[in-house]
């Protein structure tokens, strides 16, 4: 039961994203299109639930003073993994993410849970939270990027949805488009979560 | 003393055993990347110099980061060459490929490789109706922009809204076949 509450507290009650505000920078950077934003979410569960779990099996053993260069250390071997194995044997995918797979290294989300959680839980509990928190992360670049690549391009997923009637909205594939819809997002979780508590 | 060494002793396990894992790692990525980079390199040198792999070779006559010259041979014939060129766009590096013929007349393709221009501005020196003019234009290094439509192989028409994007094509282009045209006269037949 307890670490049920632990998987599903990320996806909407504790999101990363919208509620905390974490992890912004992908956020707003890949979601111009859904394919980015799935190989964004592949790449930081990957990274969150392997550091997690050697975050917590090491916790113990690592001194306090020097507990965040582990952390890091431990982060950095997961996001150069992922980004060697994208560069691999998805290149496309690669090239179109750019630097914002090395930075997930510095993704809030990331060094936060290990901080807030795995460094003071169990495997299993922090398994359970990576996996939670990184739906959370993949529930929030979804939404980002359907609204921003539907109404940027008129595609979902590289498809056509709209008609030829309809003109791509330039902006919403440029970065202001992106703080339009994080905010419209950030409003709506937020109306959402203050409703149901009261 | 005690609690610093063990500190280190921590972070220097870690950091090693990081390192291994990573040496580890890369030895089943790193055939994989340079595989992509190549057949990736023989797919651009199809479409701007219609070589043939099958049939064709290619060599490299010069190779340095923002520079690159090709030699599409068939068999001891040389059918055409290839040059790499790159320059600054409007928001970051434009990388282009294109290809000329063997007496450097004129310009058969040109693909670009690289670009950060804006979406439905600039990014534009993507499009098929902007890089089809470039078939068969003047291979001298003075190409010269105009906004009209042009049949004239000196001119080049810009794409309106982006006129630097155009222009930094245009640079990249006329620089790089000066540059590939001196070394294939001091080095290459």
């Amino acid at each position: 039961m307890n670490l049920w509450k632990e998987f599903i507290k990320g996806w909407w009650k504790e999101n990363p994203v919208f509620v905390m505000v974490l992890g912004t920078c992908p956020t707003l950077a890949v979601t111009n299109s859904v394919r980015n934003a799935i190989g964004m979410i592949a790449a930081v569960a990957f990274v969150l639930l392997g550091s997690s779990i050697i975050v917590s099996l090491i916790r113990k053993m690592v001194p306090n003073q020097v507990r965040i260069a582990t952390f890091i250390v431990v982060i950095a071997t997961f996001v150069t993994m992922a980004d060697r194995y994208l560069a691999a044997y998805y290149p496309d995918l690669s090239r179109a993410l750019g630097p914002y797979v090395p930075l997930i290294v510095v993704n809030c989300i990331i060094l936060g849970r290990q901080e807030a959680f795995a460094s003071k839980h169990g495997v299993l509990e922090s398994i359970m939270d990576a996996l939670g928190m990184s739906i959370g992360f993949g529930i929030a670049l979804i939404l980002m990027s359907t609204v921003r690549e539907i109404l940027g391009s008129g595609t979902w997923l590289g498809m056509k949805v709209l008609g030829h009637w309809f003109i791509p909205w330039q902006v919403m594939i440029l970065p202001a488009g992106a703080f339009f819809v994080f905010g419209f997002l950030v409003w709506g979780f937020n109306a959402v979560n203050k409703a149901f508590k009261g | 003393m005690k609690e610093s060494i063990r500190m280190i002793a921590v972070l220097t396990f870690f950091a090693l055993l990081s390192g291994g894992i990573l040496g580890w790692f890369n030895t089943f990525t790193e055939k994989r990347v340079e595989e992509n980079r190549l057949k990736e390199l023989i797919h651009s040198l199809q479409t701007v110099t219609g070589m043939d792999p099958r049939t064709d070779t290619y060599e490299i006559i010069k190779k340095e980061k923002d520079f690159e010259v090709y030699r599409i041979l068939s068999g001891t014939e040389i059918k055409a060459y290839a040059i790499v060129g790159e320059g600054n766009g409007y928001q970051d590096k434009i990388r282009l490929i294109f290809g000329v013929s063997p007496d450097f007349s004129k310009i058969l393709a040109l693909k670009i490789l690289e670009e950060k221009e804006t979406p439905g501005l600039g990014a534009r020196i993507e499009s098929k109706e902007y890089l089809s003019q470039w078939k068969g234009k003047a291979a001298t290094g003075s190409l010269k922009l105009v906004k009209t439509s042009t049949q004239n192989p000196y001119e080049v028409q810009a794409i309106s809204g982006a006129t630097i994007s155009s222009t930094a094509v245009l640079k990249i282009v006329n620089k790089s076949v000066l540059r590939a045209k001196k070394i294939i006269k001091e080095g290459g037949k």
